[in-house]
């Protein structure tokens, strides 16, 4: 168990900088996600964890020690690949035991912790056979198990789950969060799908180009999103963005095509300032009295919830109503957003300027 | 009515299915008669003629003698030496050049500068022709102006009669094969090393395996493959090695660098005895193929692979 520091941390290949000052803080335990676009830095950043990418500029420690100049072998660290990386002459017993002969345990104990950390994984009836003998899930499995009977200081996955098909990642999710909840481990994930983000971990760190955007709670970056990248990649459907203008003198945003929309709350200073209206999806709810006319164009009813796709003007927004919509395509209905769950964000840097707090959320719940 | 429908649905049916089977045999059909009679029948006539008596003067078969040619050569002591040169051949040529290709391969396989030239230099001794090559080699070995003596005198060691001498001259055979058929073997290994998943490498190292340690377990395992051809490969060069020595030492000195090659080829081509000549291609044929059996079963993976 350890804590990871990343301060500062540049890397660039000749001229072209991939990374810039990325810091970040893994608290000992925690299971940390590091998610974003394809290309967004996460996967290079885990590797400057292992110690598999060299680092340009500023430190890494773990537990204190800087570990920018130590060779992987000698972090301490165990990962589990995306395509698991299991040696193909070696049976699921000898994969797993690999690190431990590397490391001269003697065979008996080798023998006790394969065991042990097979029958943790529901590996035990599997041991003798070889990687191209196995499932999908099953390889995972072994790639945990190797990673496990190490007892390692940091565990580090790398899109452990994107190999998988749908519902084979659902349990595995649950599987790897129970494990982590039993064994109380530091993990690094990296995984560019935010729902596994949102799901899974204790900190989500969202880096886009080379640079952390945000770093908090799953709960936290749903609801004070810092810019409006973070607001669209966490929560799915995304959020609905609206340019426009701030009249504080109504109390209204003014969108570009002339929608009047309820204002979050917003200091002053803002006034009559261009900026972009967040609203999430789940966010909007009919109202015959006083909502907005929008032509529905696609309704998707789920069952538990309906997802509608609505002309609001000039603009084609996302609902989602945990309701059964009568509506069909092409017919009107009546929505507002709920004003104080919206976000406005400046026109200019995208950062956001509302001022949400979770005391409001916790009001409309 | 019915009856007729039937006959002409099934003979339909008989027509399309052939339709369907022709094609292939029809598609291989050209290769397959240009491997058998380039391939497939000098190797049957050798059999057949290793059991036959031949005239002398004008090559023509006098009839059937069963394994009177082979008595003759087993009785002979230049097949005998013949024979264990061939072995010394095959046996000095896989020492050498396997563990010198797998170096090389790896050495290339790490991107350093100057490897695009080095691997192209390595393959243009391999596409060079053999008795341009043997020639060079002649020139190098030469006990005066040799360019090999040269350096021993240089450096204070004695001059070598190296293709005139008894232990010298299939050594020094041995050494411009090693030198002109490494690049075979070192290509197979680069395309296997080639093959192998960077991230087991990576596995590797995170796991605590040190550089000789993820060699021996991870990529000397994954290249077996690439091992047993290189292996089969280089046995059949080796048993094959002719050029150089009718070019540096015809077989001598006392036919010290004599295989079953240039003993079938002077068998046959001097001493005009078709019958003999085929038994000894046939025994070479043997050599061949009992060790690449005795190989392929030494370096058989265990079921995973």
């Amino acid at each position: 168990m350890a804590t990871v520091e990343i301060d500062k941390v540049s890397k660039a290949y000749g001229a072209v900088e991939i990374m810039r000052g990325v810091s970040a803080r893994i608290e000992n335990g925690q299971f940390t996600i590091l998610v974003g676009p394809s290309g967004c830095g996460k996967s290079t950043l885990l590797r400057m964890i292992a110690g598999l990418e060299t680092i340009t500029d500023g430190e890494i420690r773990i537990d204190g020690e800087v570990v920018n100049d130590v060779a992987p072998k000698d972090r301490d660290i165990a990962m589990v690949f995306q395509n698991y990386a299991l040696y193909p002459h070696m049976n699921v017993a000898d994969n797993m035991a690999f690190s431990l002969k590397m490391r001269d345990v003697p065979r008996p104990e080798i023998d006790r912790r394969v065991r042990e950390v097979a029958g943790i994984l529901d590996l035990s009836g599997l041991l003798d056979r070889y990687p191209r003998q196995l499932s999908g899930g099953q390889r995972q499995r072994v790639a945990m198990g190797r990673a496990i009977v190490r007892d390692p200081q940091v565990f580090l996955f790398d899109e452990p789950l994107s190999n998988l098909d749908a519902k084979l990642r659902v349990h595995m999710r649950a599987e790897i969060k129970e494990l982590h909840q039993r064994m109380k481990a530091t993990v690094v994930y990296v995984t560019h799908d935010q729902i596994e983000a949102m799901t899974m971990a204790d900190k989500i760190i969202v880096m886009q180009d080379g640079r952390v955007e945000q770093a908090g709670a799953p709960l936290e970056l749903y609801d004070q999103p810092r810019n409006t990248f973070v607001a669209g990649f966490i929560g799915s459907p995304a959020m609905n963005f609206l340019e426009g203008e701030i009249d504080l003198g109504s109390g209204r945003f003014v969108s570009g095509g002339g929608l009047r929309l309820p204002l979050p709350p917003v200091s002053s200073e803002w006034d009559g300032a261009r900026a972009i209206y967040g609203v999430r999806p789940e966010h909007f709810r009919i109202d015959e009295e006083n909502g907005l006319e929008a032509e529905t164009v696609v309704v998707e009813p789920t069952g538990s919830e309906t997802l509608v796709m609505a002309r609001l003007g000039d603009h084609e927004v996302a609902c989602l109503f945990r309701s059964r919509i009568a509506a069909r395509a092409g017919q009107t209905i009546r929505i507002s957003p709920v004003a104080e769950l919206t976000h406005l964000f400046d026109a200019r840097t995208t950062a956001r300027i509302s001022v949400n707090s979770s005391e409001i959320r916790d009001k409309h719940l | 009515m019915p009856t007729a429908i039937r006959t002409s649905r099934k003979r339909n049916g008989r027509m399309a299915r052939l339709a369907e089977v022709l094609p292939g045999p029809a598609m291989i059909l050209p290769a397959v008669v240009a491997l058998g009679i380039f391939q497939f029948l000098p190797l049957v006539v050798a059999v057949v003629n290793s059991f036959r008596s031949f005239n002398p003067f004008n090559q023509s078969p006098t009839g059937w003698v069963g394994l009177a040619n082979y008595d003759e050569i087993f009785s002979d002591p230049g097949f005998q030496l013949a024979f264990v040169n061939t072995i010394a051949y095959i046996v000095i040529m896989l020492a050498a050049t396997i563990p010198l290709a797998l170096f090389l391969a790896v050495l290339l396989d790490q991107r350093l500068p100057g490897s695009t030239f080095a691997r192209g230099a390595i393959v243009a001794a391999l596409a060079a022709s053999e008795a341009v090559s043997a020639l060079i080699w002649n020139q190098l070995y030469d006990p005066r102006g040799g360019m090999f003596n040269a350096i021993l005198a240089a450096v204070g060691l004695p001059e070598q009669p190296f293709l005139i001498g008894d232990t010298q001259s299939l050594l020094s055979i041995a050494a411009m094969s090693v030198w002109k058929d490494v690049g075979l073997p070192m290509l197979i290994f680069l395309a296997g090393l080639q093959a192998i998943p960077r991230e087991l490498y990576e596995a590797a190292a995170l796991d605590g395996a040190g550089p000789w340690r993820t060699f021996r377990n991870v990529t000397l395992p994954l290249l077996r493959p690439s091992l047993v051809v290189a292996l089969f490969m280089m046995t059949i060069t080796a048993t094959r090695i002719f050029t150089p020595i009718l070019i540096l030492t015809q077989g001598g000195p006392n036919g010290a660098t004599s295989n079953l090659a240039y003993y079938s080829y002077r068998l046959n081509f001097e001493f005009m005895a078709p019958g003999a000549a085929s038994a000894s291609v046939v025994c070479m044929l043997l050599v061949i193929v009992v060790i690449t059996i005795a190989q392929t079963w030494l370096a058989r993976g265990p079921k995973g692979v």
